[in-house]
């Protein structure tokens, strides 16, 4: 999406694709980040209307990670800075984006994994 | 051992929920959810709980329909009937009935079904982790979830855990 077209354009097309958010950009750069929050805030609450540029309500230069960044910042940031989506940079470039929106599966599917292993080791035990 | 949504609740503060009533317009619960920095509020109708209001609910249903804020109240936008958990959910089960139901706010209520709370997957998820301790197998850089290096949309930060500790656990 570019910082010119309207907020109107940006809220059809999360509707439409279902997603909370949207990578603003100019040329290659990734200049912004449009989410639910920032429709909340600078758009609903602020009374301000649905035709304004997209520049004008995106949250601009999101935090952003390389490619190199571990895991375990990539959380940090997700958790500690309670922010939903981090675009993915590599020489100014976007390359992709890493979201906490799945999250709650993945916990959910590991737990599961977990307690397989836990009733597995019990089982070990009481053959011991 | 589970951490049940009671102990997540006694962590947040046990600082008392904020909700609002049916008959109030979304221009006013709006204002209010961006000044306090909240993504979700119980709605109650006669001391109950009747449903929600969150962020996605302002994009889907009031931005997206073009509604006037100050014209519409709660009761037409809200999700109604929201799923809830007890106090003596585990988060994991929580978690799950949030991936089922495609949510991330969970109000809670009490056995007598009172509104005790308010719980949303981020909360969850560091109680989870804090938990289980989970960092040893975070160490991995993300680029392993861009495939060929190209923008394929969202990439799931979850799944590069999930195989990371699967590839721990079978070293």
């Amino acid at each position: 999406m570019a910082p010119s077209e309207t907020v109107a354009a940006a809220v059809a097309r999360m509707k439409e694709k279902n997603i909370g958010s949207l990578i603003v950009k100019e040329g290659e750069s990734v200049v912004g980040i449009l989410t639910e929050r920032d429709l909340l805030v600078r758009v609903l609450a602020a009374g301000r209307p649905l035709s304004l540029p997209v520049a004008e309500v995106m949250t601009s230069g999101p935090f952003c990670l390389s490619p190199e960044t571990t895991v375990g910042q990539a959380m940090s940031v997700v958790t500690d800075v309670r922010i939903r989506h981090l675009p993915v940079v590599e020489e100014n470039r976007l390359v992709g984006m890493v979201s906490i929106r799945d999250l709650g599966d993945w916990l959910v599917a590991n737990f599961q994994e977990e307690r397989e292993r836990l009733a597995m080791a019990a089982r070990l035990r009481q053959g011991f | 051992m589970y951490v049940t949504i009671a102990s997540v609740l006694d962590e947040k503060g046990n600082e008392t929920v904020q909700t609002v009533d049916a008959d109030i317009t979304v221009a006013r619960v709006a204002s209010m959810m961006a000044t306090q920095g909240i993504g979700a509020v119980p709605v109650m109708v006669d001391g109950r709980l009747a449903g929600i209001f969150t962020e996605r609910d302002a994009l889907m249903r009031v931005l997206g329909r073009d509604l006037d804020p100050t014209a519409t109240p709660m009761g037409a936008v809200m999700t109604k009937d929201p799923v809830t958990a007890s106090p003596a959910t585990s988060v994991e089960a929580a978690l799950t009935l949030m991936s089922q139901h495609r949510c991330r706010h969970l109000p809670v209520v009490g056995a007598d079904g009172a509104l005790v709370g308010l719980v949303s997957v981020g909360d969850l998820t560091v109680a989870h982790l804090r938990a289980y301790q989970q960092v040893d197998v975070m160490a991995a850089g993300v680029r392993r979830l861009l495939p060929h290096g190209r923008f394929t949309g969202i990439v799931d930060l979850t799944r590069l855990v999930v195989s990371s500790l699967r590839r721990v656990r079978r070293t």
